[in-house]
């Protein structure tokens, strides 16, 4: 065996246990913090031949990576939505802590011949479901995803 | 030994009073306010069940000309200002039940009284049979309205906790020949 692929092979195994060990860190820290601070669940179905149909679990933790990141930014894009948040997020806080301590309920239900809007509390999380002529929709947030957005854009 | 039987009497009348005020606090945090519309013609159904504490933290951070901090701020071109209701609810509320307002008009009946605690309004529209409104409101919820601390100004905060406070009842039912709608307030979560 020549030294080049020698070389090759031990730079390969490297990068593999890189990889591995990075990937079960990786897996770890999801899996944590899906247990943690749960899944923000998207899904998107249009009733059109061609229509996107998508389902996205989004770990919450990532969310929450993501508005630190534009908070970093600092491009004052995050500035509107701050001054608008600022003067209520104590009220929403409580109002947060209500909904969480409240049963499970459908909070809202409204039918307009074939459109459906649902708003549920299920366990921690608002449960948001539309069924129109030509889209069906379903977004679970976790509260206390609600709760630590509010938290961080008005702090 | 009547100062020991004052006393005994006096702790058993503080524990009374703080268990009423203990199970009125644990009444109120548990309340569901329901609203209902039903539009038949429209196939159209509304049902909105909050918790009552949530939509008075809710009324909170309403904060438009109209509403701001739980007031309501009457126009001044109003026919009755705020500070004319109160001085009107204060008569009333010291008068024994008896109808305030009779209209018995060729289009609609209409009647405002008050029965025991209660400030009640019926009426009936005639010429579109079947319409009718019932409005149920506790004197204490009223009373609480009036409490604003400027002269044309509604406090609706109070009157929510002044509701949450009365605990579970009818508040209003509204029937014309296509929609219904009903307002109530109960311990459950969803609607009955």
């Amino acid at each position: 065996m020549s030294r080049f692929i020698r070389f090759s092979l031990i730079a390969a195994g490297a990068c593999l246990l890189m990889m591995v060990g990075t990937g079960v860190v990786l897996a770890a820290g999801v899996a944590t913090a899906v247990a943690t601070d749960g899944l923000v669940m998207v899904s998107v179905h249009e009733k059109t031949p061609d229509g996107v149909h998508f389902t996205a679990p989004i770990p919450a933790s990532l969310v929450g990576l993501g508005l630190t990141i534009a908070k970093n930014a600092d491009d004052g894009s995050l500035d509107e939505a701050r001054s608008q948040l600022e003067p209520v997020a104590p009220a929403l806080l409580v109002a947060l802590d209500q909904l969480e301590d409240a049963e499970d309920a459908t909070l809202i239900h409204v039918v307009d011949g074939d459109d459906l809007v649902t708003v549920q509390k299920s366990g921690g999380t608002l449960v948001i479901d539309i069924d129109s002529d030509d889209a069906r929709v379903h977004v679970g947030v976790p509260l206390r995803l609600v709760r630590q957005v509010i938290s961080s854009l008005s702090s | 030994m009547k100062v020991n039987q004052l006393s005994k009497l006096g702790a058993v009348a503080l524990v009374a009073l703080t268990t009423a005020f203990g199970a009125g606090a644990a009444q109120a945090a548990d309340l569901w306010l329901h609203v209902t519309v039903h539009e038949s013609e429209e196939n159209a159904n509304v049902a909105v069940n909050l918790p009552l504490t949530l939509v008075e933290t809710a009324l909170s951070m309403i904060q438009v000309d109209e509403i701001q901090s739980g007031m309501l701020q009457l126009d001044d071109d109003t026919e009755l200002s705020a500070q004319q209701l109160r001085e009107l609810w204060q008569q009333l509320q010291a008068t024994p039940d008896a109808d305030f307002v009779k209209v018995d008009s060729d289009d609609e009946t209409i009647r405002v009284f008050k029965e025991g605690n209660y400030l009640m309004v019926r009426g009936t529209a005639k010429s579109d049979k079947g319409s009718e409104i019932s409005v149920r409101v506790p004197a204490a919820v009223v009373a609480a309205l009036l409490d604003g601390a400027d002269d044309n100004q509604l406090n609706i905060g109070a009157a929510l906790r002044a509701l949450a406070h009365e605990g579970q009842g009818e508040l209003a039912t509204i029937t014309d020949d296509d929609a219904h709608v009903r307002v109530w307030i109960d311990d459950r979560p969803e609607g009955r």
